[in-house]
């Protein structure tokens, strides 16, 4: 299986592939060689000449200048046409007289660490002639996944082989821990006190002596780099290395800084403060759980250790810590801390309680190894509270029926053997659940590890059996779809702009009054001071999209938003929110055309769009009616009201308010409640038969007051004419030569209609003459020949 | 006696085709009515036809019809080449560039995530789904508490919730401007009873700072159904329909296992590539794979919640983001476009 399919498999498992890298060497054609003799150079001090057995018929003769080559070591040897990183090729070269066939190679040479005293000296007796990338592992995948918080277990390289081993059906391989102990008993150096097992139901330990703080063995450096560790020293190195082995976070105590030998588990002292490791002075509470010795805390449990104790360079005994804390008092530590670190993610989410004492053996196993430790006799292990594993039924049919399948009894046996669930048989089953997979506690846990063992994809696709289903939009849910198919067909575009905004901009906008804005509703954590409220009007995002397009240099703007807008309620737990739309409308209506020339778009464009939504909405009775508002310029502003209610406003924006926007030329802007218009939808409409009888259209004009409104004219004539006025348009408005100061003429196209007979001419005109007299009477019209 | 017949029948013939030779437009009906017409000597002569001795009777029937179809062929021949010419002379002066634009009305449109949103929606109505829409600024226990999160679930917190300042006109509970649309599963199972069938669309909210893939509030659509029997393979069977609707035949869908606090089995759903078709290509990452929906069984800590006994009913829930979506569809990269609302991105969807 190659590293892709692996990853593949594992993703329909659940643990989901963030990436797969391949990781390669930065050098080629690096081979292991034995130095079999090193003789001194003929004629230079600091050079010798090495003979080489890569494993060839013919011995290399390479000159070296590292001090400490010694025959019988086992080095990289960069043969001739071998490069290394940067591309730097090596070739036959002649040193002072002598022939070289080749180099031996240092670790920075290699790239492989930092280490330039001398040349790389092999461990562990590679095979002569080896390819030095088999050796170091160096050319490999990683594959790193995005485990989900319930996942703990498989933050370690165990845990994953567990997954694996579920795909293959292979047996998982655990590294033996075999130890030298010597004496004396480890309970003779310290001593473990669990004041609040509560908080920490396990504290295991292991102290490891004789130790050399140094540099790590290449292999283990190698492989914390391709787990994205940065190697430290060996002390530290190997408890981040049994960390990503077993997911168990390990710490190791300086015990010679440890005042008076004891490791006291406890809560925090009111007033207590630590130093963590990363020079940050620390307060904690009595919430927070400490690791102390007799005199202060030493480190925050599964958090972070305490600088005071850190492990030095001069480190020779060491406790190595591995407990189990509770998860949760983990999780509010840390965040109330705002510290995270690899232990407490781990930590927080539940580790195994049951293998803290095998990962402190094993990292004192690997100081025996490789840091010249001795293992002192016998463990200290605390347990004060066991964790016990979780037993929990499971019914088969239980399973069928959520999955949808008919997976038999075996099988499911057969699934949860492979990930170490324990079953046993019976009408239902029992599941003993290990304690490393604290996220199992329900019965549906257990499901769900059926089925993505079985697998998604062996899940049979249906659809919902069930009748008695009805779907759709409701009444009003279309009506609000509709409202914004009407703004769209009026030539609108509609924008989506943020629900906070800058409470600046209602300064801006001159909105302020609480009767328009209610309570306002401030965000706690915004993201900045500029979208710090939520809106209560959706004005300012209409004008920070016009203001953004202007800058672009567009010369025209017709967009509409609609959207929910925000005002406090002192009696609620939540506010009111209120689905509305608004439009603006700046600069030419329409572009220059070949057949027209632009048109600025007026107060009449912005009316007209709410004629339709009014029309399209089947409300008949609405109108407009002047009113001033801070942000709009007098004269040009009004309230729109229908019969039961205001449902918003229209008007120009005030010439200061589009200054202080820096538009230049007229901006004219509505915003209109969707929900109360919605509210005032009639159920039906007024639908008549429209006549079978000519109409007949007869024109009036008249010069009236400027101050006498359209609406007022409308409502005279309709009532002068009787019912066969069908409708009377107004086709023009005139001021200026041939008319008086302050006044205006007015011309009407009256259409004259019956609807059960052809009207006479005769009626026509009679129609008209009334519609003249009554304005005569009654608004004092002249009429205009 | 017949030679004199069929002589004048000649000279009508000569005479007529003469006259149309030389006949303009308004003159036509004048030559039909003397040639044709009811009083015309042609008519008269065939008229009397009958009058006529039996032996000569065939042949001057046969020669007046003659002249007849004579006369009204011409006459129609003639016409259509004068009023031909009069029309061509009227189609010349008429023609027009017609590569000039045309004279439209001014056309809006919708946000294209308002069309994402609004094609969603019509495919589950389409499967029997009800529209639901609930609040934006909603309470802790709606969008955490009810929804199985823990207490200190990261979710929770500061970096990833927005929350409203306490005093802020509102009552005692923590408010929130809502992460998810997955409230709206408890405030409709709260009000109803099974079956239900629920679709939810709208906006979220998370503390992110804008960057391409990133923006502090964005679109989901929720979906859920609650009823007696439901299962995983219906959630399965449900989603590939709605995926072969949204991004046509032939589309693989998977489902991957997943975890999500509110619902349990759980899985990530990918639809094959829409741009590679499932080859590999820059959008897909090289998978061939694109994730669009979460998903999972509705877990029983929900219903619980809720008042719903679990060993009665069974659910599935699922969760798209639209901006995503149409992100995928169009090929946008940056997902701060749909909210810069630039006009000349967003005329393009029209
Ligand atoms: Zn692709």
């Amino acid at each position: 299986m190659t590293a892709e399919e692996l990853a593949e498999r594992l993703e329909m498992t659940g643990s989901a592939v963030e990436a797969v890298q391949k990781t390669a060497s930065a050098f080629k054609g690096v081979k292991v060689g034995l130095v079999k003799d090193v003789s001194p150079h003929p004629s230079a001090d600091r050079l010798r000449v090495c003979t080489l057995d890569i494993g060839q018929a013919k011995d290399l003769n390479i000159v070296c200048g590292a001090p400490n080559v010694g025959k019988g070591q086992k080095v990289p040897v960069v043969t001739v046409g071998g490069t290394l990183p940067g591309g730097v090729e090596i070739k036959m070269a002649e040193l002072r007289g002598v022939t070289s066939e080749g180099m031996i190679a240092s670790e920075t040479e290699l790239g492989l660490g930092e280490d330039a005293s001398g040349i790389l000296v092999l461990q562990d007796d590679p095979e002569i002639g080896t390819d030095l990338n088999n050796i170091l592992e160096l050319d490999d995948t990683v594959i790193d996944f995005e485990i989900t918080p319930n996942r703990p277990d498989c933050m370690s390289m165990i845990g994953m082989a567990r997954e694996v081993a579920v795909l293959t059906g292979v047996k998982v391989r655990t590294p033996d821990v075999k130890i030298v102990e010597v004496d004396p008993r480890s309970s003779t150096k310290a001593s473990i006190d669990i004041k609040d097992p509560d908080l920490c139901p396990r504290y295991s330990s292991r102290i490891v002596t004789g130790l050399k703080v140094d540099k790590s063995p290449l292999w283990m450096r190698i492989r914390l780099n391709k787990a994205g560790i940065r190697p430290v020293n060996n002390l530290v190195d190997i408890t981040n290395y049994v960390l990503v082995e077993t997911g168990q976070p390990l710490h190791a105590f300086d015990l010679k800084i440890l005042k008076g030998n004891k490791i006291i588990v406890r809560r925090a002292g009111k007033r207590e403060e630590i130093e963590t490791l990363d020079g940050v002075k620390r307060a904690l509470t009595d919430e927070m759980l400490v690791i102390a010795d007799a005199e202060r805390p030493v480190a925050i449990a599964g958090i972070m250790g305490g600088a005071d104790t850190e492990i030095s360079a001069s480190t020779i005994e060491c406790l190595i810590e591995s407990a189990y804390f509770k998860p949760s008092n983990i999780c509010r530590t840390s965040y109330a801390l705002d510290l995270r670190s690899e232990a407490s993610s781990r930590f927080e989410r539940g580790i195994d309680p049951e293998s803290t004492l095998h990962a402190a053996e094993r990292a004192a196993q690997m100081m025996q190894d490789i840091a010249g430790g001795r293992v002192l006799r016998g463990s200290i292990d605390e347990y004060p509270k066991r964790i016990k594993p979780t037993t929990l039924s499971l019914r088969q049919e239980r399973v069928n029926k959520i999955l949808g399948t008919s997976i038999e009894k075996k099988d499911m046996k057969k699934y949860l053997n492979s990930i170490e669930f324990e079953v046993t048989d019976g009408p239902e089953m029992k599941v003993t659940v290990p304690t490393f997979r604290p996220d199992i506690e329900r019965e549906i846990d257990l499901v769900e590890e059926i089925a993505r063992i079985y697998g998604f994809e062996r899940i049979e696709s249906t659809l919902p059996r069930s009748g008695g289903r009805h779907g759709g939009l409701d009444q009003k849910q279309k009506a609000v779809w509709r409202l914004r198919d009407t703004l769209v067909s009026a030539g609108l575009q509609e924008v989506i702009t943020y629900a906070f905004i800058d409470p600046a901009d209602l300064d801006r906008l001159a909105m302020n009054d609480p009767e328009v804005i209610g309570d306002l509703l401030k965000l706690k954590n915004p993201l900045s001071a500029e979208q710090g409220i939520l809106r209560p009007t959706l004005l300012p995002g209409l004008m920070r999209v016009l203001r953004y397009n202007a800058s672009y240099g567009n010369a025209n703007m017709h967009i509409f938003e609609m959207g929910r807008t925000f005002k406090g309620q002192k009696s609620k737990d939540l506010p009111e929110e209120e689905v509305r739309a608004a439009g603006l409308l700046w600069g030419p209506w329409e572009r220059d055309h070949w057949y027209a020339k632009s048109i600025k778009a007026d107060f009449f464009d912005a009316k007209g769009i709410i004629q339709a939504v009014m029309e399209r909405s089947g409300i008949d009775e609405w109108r407009l009616e002047k009113q001033e508002m801070s942000w709009l310029q007098p004269g040009q502003s009004a309230v729109i009201k229908t019969e039961g209610e205001e449902v918003g406003y229209i008007g120009k924006l005030h010439p200061a308010v589009a200054a202080r926007y820096e538009i230049e030329g007229d901006v004219f802007i509505f915003e209109i409640s969707a929900d109360r218009i919605v509210g005032q939808i009639p159920a039906g409409r007024n639908v008549t038969a429209p006549s079978r009888y000519p109409s007949i259209v007869e024109d009036v004009a008249v010069i009236v007051d400027d101050t006498i409104s359209a609406e007022q004219l409308d409502v005279v004539i309709k009532s002068a004419a009787g019912h066969i006025l069908k409708d009377a348009e107004l086709f023009d408005e005139y001021k200026g030569s041939h008319i008086p100061a302050g006044k205006k003429s007015m011309a009407y196209h009256l259409v004259f209609q019956a609807p059960d007979r052809t009207l006479t001419d005769q009626e026509a005109i009679q129609g008209k003459m009334q519609v003249v007299e009554v304005l005569i009477n009654k608004v004092g019209a002249e009429i205009r020949k | 006696m017949s030679g004199k017949v069929l002589d004048e029948l000649e000279k009508i013939r000569k005479q007529a085709l003469a006259d149309i030779e030389r006949a303009s437009e308004r003159d036509f009906d004048d030559i039909r009515v003397k040639y044709l017409g009811r009083k015309s000597r042609l008519t008269e002569i065939l008229k009397t036809l009958k009058d006529i001795p039996s032996e000569i009777k065939p042949k001057v029937g046969k020669t007046a019809n003659d002249v007849r179809k004579d006369i009204e062929n011409s006459l129609n021949k003639r016409s259509s080449i004068i009023t031909g010419n009069s029309m061509a002379a009227k189609i010349e002066t008429g023609s027009e560039d017609i590569t000039k634009p045309g004279r439209t009305a001014r056309l809006g449109s919708k946000h294209v995530i308002t069309q994402t949103i609004e094609e969603i929606v019509e495919i589950f109505v389409g499967l029997g789904y009800r529209m639901v829409e609930t609040g934006e600024v909603e309470t802790d226990y709606y969008n955490f508490t009810a929804l199985n999160t823990p207490e200190d679930h990261p979710a929770r917190t500061l970096q990833a919730t927005f929350y409203l300042e306490e005093r802020a006109g509102c009552g005692d509970e923590r408010t929130l401007l809502r992460t998810q649309t997955s409230p709206a599963q408890i405030r409709v199972m709260e009000n109803s009873k099974p079956p239900l069938y629920v679709i939810v669309p709208g906006k979220v909210y998370r503390p992110d700072v804008p960057d391409p893939t990133h923006s502090p509030m964005f679109h989901q659509v929720e979906g859920f159904a609650v009823d007696k029997e439901i299962t995983f393979g219906d959630l399965k069977g449900t989603l590939e329909a709605f995926c072969e609707k949204m991004f046509g035949a032939g589309r693989k869908v998977r489902f991957r296992p997943h975890f999500f606090p509110f619902t349990e089995p759980s899985a990530e759903v990918d639809v094959s590539c829409i741009v590679c078709g499932g080859k590999g290509c820059r959008v897909c990452s090289h998978t061939g794979w694109l994730e669009i929906l979460g998903a999972g069984i509705i877990d029983p800590n929900v219903f619980e919640v809720v008042g719903y006994d679990p060993e009665e009913v069974s659910g599935f829930a699922f969760g798209m983001a639209p901006d995503r979506i149409a992100m995928l569809k169009y090929g946008i990269t940056d997902i701060r476009m749909f909210f810069e609302n630039d006009v000349r991105f967003l005329e393009q969807f029209k």
